[in-house]
């Protein structure tokens, strides 16, 4: 009898929260959207696309969709980030933070307590305790992957006031930040074995077979009466305790009579002929009886006869079964596969190190890059299609890879260029252009059969030019006293910064616009007092100013920054290069001397590569570009300013927003 | 055989016609439901329904018994090997109307697969076409798939002499109903396709003729005798069904579904389980 | 000096180094020995996530 009244004055007041607290939060969900309900923006980004080439584009007529939006809201440069590099640019744009706020400073960052170089943006930590069973551990603690930006990204403001938002491929965004409504993550996604990319190449030609190609898995394989059994690699079996690598095995039956061949692995099987590729195979990785590790390939019949080429792409996360946290909801990836199909996963899909390596040519390098940009397209007009109102944001990265590779063909003066076969693919670079007018075209048809006022913003991170001169800084800095290597004479340095004797190096170069000084204190073995390092910094720019460049007779650094000029200080400041070197217009720094190697002989040379366009250089020279449907509420001229201009367009006053400790 | 396939798949693709472009699950509930009947049929009619009960009975003595006695080891332990002993009595004596349930529910299942089994192929979706020889006949000279009017075959033939298999890849290009023509050194061997996703009879494979092939396969009358194929087969993508928004194999639904529609109608059959 | 130890080679060894260290460049015996050493413990001290993330690096397009 006592407990009856009890149990209904609870349940009352629990009642009467549960109401009150309903209520007010449908009040500020209802106060948060306010003003900005029903409001519509797109965002396209167009990683690399550049100001000044679709400038002649529009004025030569070839670009009708971009005429539309320059007539009506504009069309302008957008100032870059320094450096201008795409996980510098995208973080800054979508954090509205410069480097020193979101701790990206260029690619490659190196630790100066171990003075190892990584990648900037994520880092996959080894999984914690594990318990031991015979030839087995069992991880206790699951590894994790964790995004190294900071900062807070614009949608965040968004959500807060409960506005939908739709993020697909924004760059340093892996792992998904979990606060847009919908999102995909895109460049920084790694493949299944935790690499930007690392693809398999099966050949019976020795020639090929005994080429270390790096970040490739290249197998020697023999067809045995026309059977070629193989397998694909994959991640380390985190369940064993001696290290050893997964695999999921294939089969290839070759018809060379007919350049055909048929391919099983395990339920999957397809028949293609020579010139083929195949569509997405899913493949297993058994990690123990009963768990696999689900991936999918896409395979190339290169040849069969004189001998066996055959390109299989990174094991990619399959986005049906996703081995890690690709989207938001995790079911979203799933989603959009279901509806177009299977897709890249991987950061950057296109196979520029195939052609680099020679494993592409220049036409199956198009091919798969068409691929990839295909699968990304498709998925657009569906996530178009479902738009309803709030924000969407949708990244374009293939424009960008493939200018990488084509990009000499809009230079005469390039040291590759080849007057017979470059002006074709002349025309493939300016069909990537419209193919992103097409794309501009389908937004604002979309746009106007919606009926709905809807704000259009199309914009680029950084924009692009022919890559001719590649600078070793680090043998500039030998040269000129700073750096001294352990051997000098050294053919192949390897790099990582371990040719560099720190005894006697005040200063070295890493990552592709970065320059540090080998500070006590900081660096491991640094030598450089702190009160020196503003003196030594000053020297260095100087003299760099001053370099002329003996083939050109040009300057070949026209702008060098000190971090404290060009970045707040947001707790990286350890991270940050002390200097960074805007190249001068089509120059940039060398490969070998980006990966922390010391190159002997001459400090700047041609650019022979394949890779033939780039934008790692002064900032001013690659600006990227902004245009919108109508004049912005906010006008933003640099990459800094936009994600503040797009939350005014739905009524924030205020982004970045200030941080609690502020 | 054939005859038997010939009546038993019209019957069965008969009753589902009514539900061919319904969602695959409510024919399937009907086919559960009717199979849940006459499984309840079968099992009143052939087993011995009394000795059930008692050896039930001595079931639930035995487990009555654990309960009671539970600070009494000894008396666990041997009331458990009752139980244990009684249990095998049980299957014992569901094993007679097993046996006369389980040739009709093989051929029905046999049918059913080849309704639920697979989809359809989606127009410009690839699949592959395979021709198995027989082990003792020479290597085909001349071998080639024809495909009629709204199919294409994509691939020159692959010889694989190893699995002495030759395979293609066709496409559809638009829904219907095909016949693939493989010409094998100037004989002529057909095989359907289907294109359309409604719940039809699509099959897979056809076979050189023999028992066990009709048995398993009947959705498609077998290949001339003295063909020297074993097999035509096609690789329709499998279908899954979506039970309460689980998806999974047909099968395992027409199994879960019957189980509980015989369990719930067992006492107006007036049935011991 | 402070910190220096000596160490006994085998002669014939002492010859190969010293005409290598020249031919590949070393200013001297102790620094081609030194580096060496160095490189070799680099290896030995190398843990497996080192190499994944030099792998990683690797596979970055800018830097071919």
């Amino acid at each position: 009898m006592l407990t009856t009244p009890k149990k209904t004055t609870f349940a009352s007041a629990a009642l009467c929260i549960l109401v009150m607290v309903t209520t007010m939060g449908l009040m500020a969900a209802g106060c948060g959207a306010g003003d900005a309900a029903g409001t519509r923006v797109i965002v396209l980004g167009f990683d690399g696309m550049d100001y000044e080439f679709t400038r002649q584009m529009i004025e030569r007529g070839r670009m009708p969709a971009f005429a539309r939006l320059a007539a009506s809201g504009g069309f302008d440069l957008l100032e870059t980030t320094v450096p201008p590099q795409s996980p510098v640019a995208w973080s800054t744009f979508m954090t509205g933070l410069d480097p020193g706020g979101h701790g990206i400073f260029d690619f490659i960052h190196r630790d100066p307590e171990t003075m190892l170089p990584y990648l900037s943006t994520t880092e996959t930590a080894e999984g914690g305790t594990s318990l031991t069973v015979g030839n087995y551990q069992f991880p206790l603690l699951g590894g994790s992957v964790e995004l190294l930006r900071g900062g807070e990204p614009f949608w965040n403001v968004l959500a807060d006031r409960g506005i939908e938002s739709t993020i697909i491929r924004m760059p340093a965004n892996y792992p998904p930040s979990g606060s847009a409504t919908r999102e995909l993550s895109g460049m920084g996604t790694p493949d299944l074995i935790g690499t930007y990319g690392t693809f398999s190449f099966y050949t019976s030609d020795v020639l090929i077979a005994s080429r270390d190609i790096p970040s490739a898995e290249v197998h020697f394989v023999e067809p045995e009466d026309g059977v070629v059994q193989t397998t694909i690699l994959g991640p380390d079996n985190p369940f064993l305790v001696e290290t050893e690598k997964v695999t999921s095995q294939f089969t290839l039956y070759l018809d060379p009579e007919r350049d055909v061949a048929k391919l099983v692995a395990g339920d999957e099987e397809r028949v293609l002929e020579v010139g083929e590729w195949t569509d997405w195979v899913p493949v297993d990785f058994e990690l123990l009886p009963l768990q696999s590790l689900r991936g999918m390939v896409r395979l190339y019949l290169r040849q069969i006869e004189p001998n066996l080429q055959l390109y299989v792409t990174p094991t990619n996360i399959d986005p049906i079964a996703p081995a890690l946290p690709i989207s938001t909801p995790d079911s979203y990836a799933a989603d959009l596969a279901e509806a177009t199909g299977r897709f890249y996963t991987q950061g950057m899909p296109e196979e520029t190190r195939g052609l680099q390596e020679a494993i592409f040519s220049r036409a199956e390098f198009m091919e798969q890059s068409r691929l990839a940009g295909g699968d990304v397209r498709a998925q657009y007009q569906l996530v178009l299609d479902q738009f309803d109102d709030g924000l969407l944001f949708y990244y374009f990265g293939n424009l960008d890879q493939t200018s990488h590779m084509l990009f000499r063909t809009t230079d005469p003066g390039h040291p590759e260029y080849d007057a017979e076969t470059d002006p074709e693919y002349l025309e493939a670079v300016e069909g990537l252009y419209l193919t992103m007018d097409e794309i501009v075209a389908e937004t604002l048809d979309a746009i106007d059969a919606s009926g709905q006022e809807t704000t259009l913003i199309v914009m680029s991170d950084h924009g692009f030019t022919s890559w001719r001169r590649a600078f070793h800084l680090n043998g500039w800095l030998r040269d000129n006293g700073y750096l001294r290597p352990h051997n000098a004479r050294m053919e192949n340095d390897p790099g990582f910064l371990t040719n560099i004797d720190w005894a006697q190096t005040r200063a070295y170069g890493l990552g592709l616009n970065g320059l540090y000084v080998n500070l006590r204190g900081r660096e491991r073995q640094g030598i450089v007092a702190p009160e020196a390092r503003d003196a030594l910094m000053t020297e260095i720019a100087d003299k760099l100013l001053a370099v002329v460049d003996p083939a050109t007779g040009q300057l070949a650094i026209t702008k060098v920054y000190r971090r404290e000029e060009v970045y707040a200080s947001g707790g990286y400041d350890h991270l940050a290069p002390d200097l960074v070197v805007g190249y001068a217009k089509g120059t940039r720094c060398s490969s070998e001397s980006s990966t922390g190697a010391v190159p002997r002989g001459e400090v700047i040379i041609d650019n022979l590569d394949p890779w033939s366009g780039d934008h790692c250089m002064d900032h001013e020279a690659v600006p990227g570009i902004l245009l919108t449907n109508k004049p912005l509420q906010r006008a933003a001229a640099s990459l800094e300013d936009l994600a503040g201009a797009i939350l005014a367009e739905f009524g924030v006053d205020e982004f970045p927003r200030p941080s609690e400790e502020d | 055989m054939t005859l038997v396939n010939a009546v038993l798949g019209g019957l069965v693709t008969g009753l589902l016609y009514p539900f061919r472009t319904l969602p695959p699950i409510v024919g399937l509930l009907v086919v559960s439901f009717l199979t849940a009947i006459a499984m309840l049929v079968v099992f009143r009619a052939t087993s011995n329904q009394d000795r059930i009960a008692a050896v039930k009975r001595s079931i639930h003595a035995g487990l009555f018994e654990i309960r009671l006695f539970n600070d009494d080891l000894r008396q666990i332990l041997r009331s458990q090997i009752d139980i244990l002993r009684h249990n095998l009595t049980y299957l014992r004596l569901s094993l007679v109307p097993m046996v006369w349930m389980i040739v009709p529910l093989l051929l029905v299942i046999a049918q059913l697969q080849f309704h639920y089994g697979y989809r359809g192929l989606e127009p410009e979706h690839a699949v592959l076409v395979k021709v198995q020889f027989d082990a003792d006949v020479p290597a085909p000279r001349n071998i080639s798939l024809e495909a009629p009017e709204g199919m294409r075959v994509e691939t020159q033939v692959a010889w694989i002499p190893t699995l002495r298999e030759a395979a293609w890849r066709v496409v559809a290009e638009a829904p219907g109903d095909y016949e693939l023509s493989v010409h094998v050194d100037g004989r002529t061997f057909t095989k359907a396709v289907r294109t359309s996703d409604a719940v039809i009879p699509r099959s897979p494979v056809k076979l050189a003729p023999g028992f066990v092939n009709q048995l398993l396969y009947p959705a498609e009358a077998p290949l001339p005798a003295d063909s020297g194929l074993a097999s035509i087969e096609l690789t329709y993508p499998e279908r899954e069904i979506s039970l309460l928004g689980w998806e999974t194999h047909w099968l395992v639904a027409f199994f879960i579904l019957s189980i509980v529609i015989a369990f719930a109608l067992r006492n107006r059959f007036g049935v011991v389980l | 000096m402070f910190g220096r130890h000596s160490i006994k080679l085998d002669k014939d060894l002492l010859d190969r180094i010293k005409r290598y260290a020249d031919l590949a460049g070393y200013s001297s015996v102790d620094e081609f020995v030194a580096h060496a050493l160095e490189k070799e413990l680099a290896q030995l001290e190398d843990s497996d996530s080192e190499d994944e993330i030099k792998k990683r690096l690797k596979g970055l397009g800018y830097i071919s």
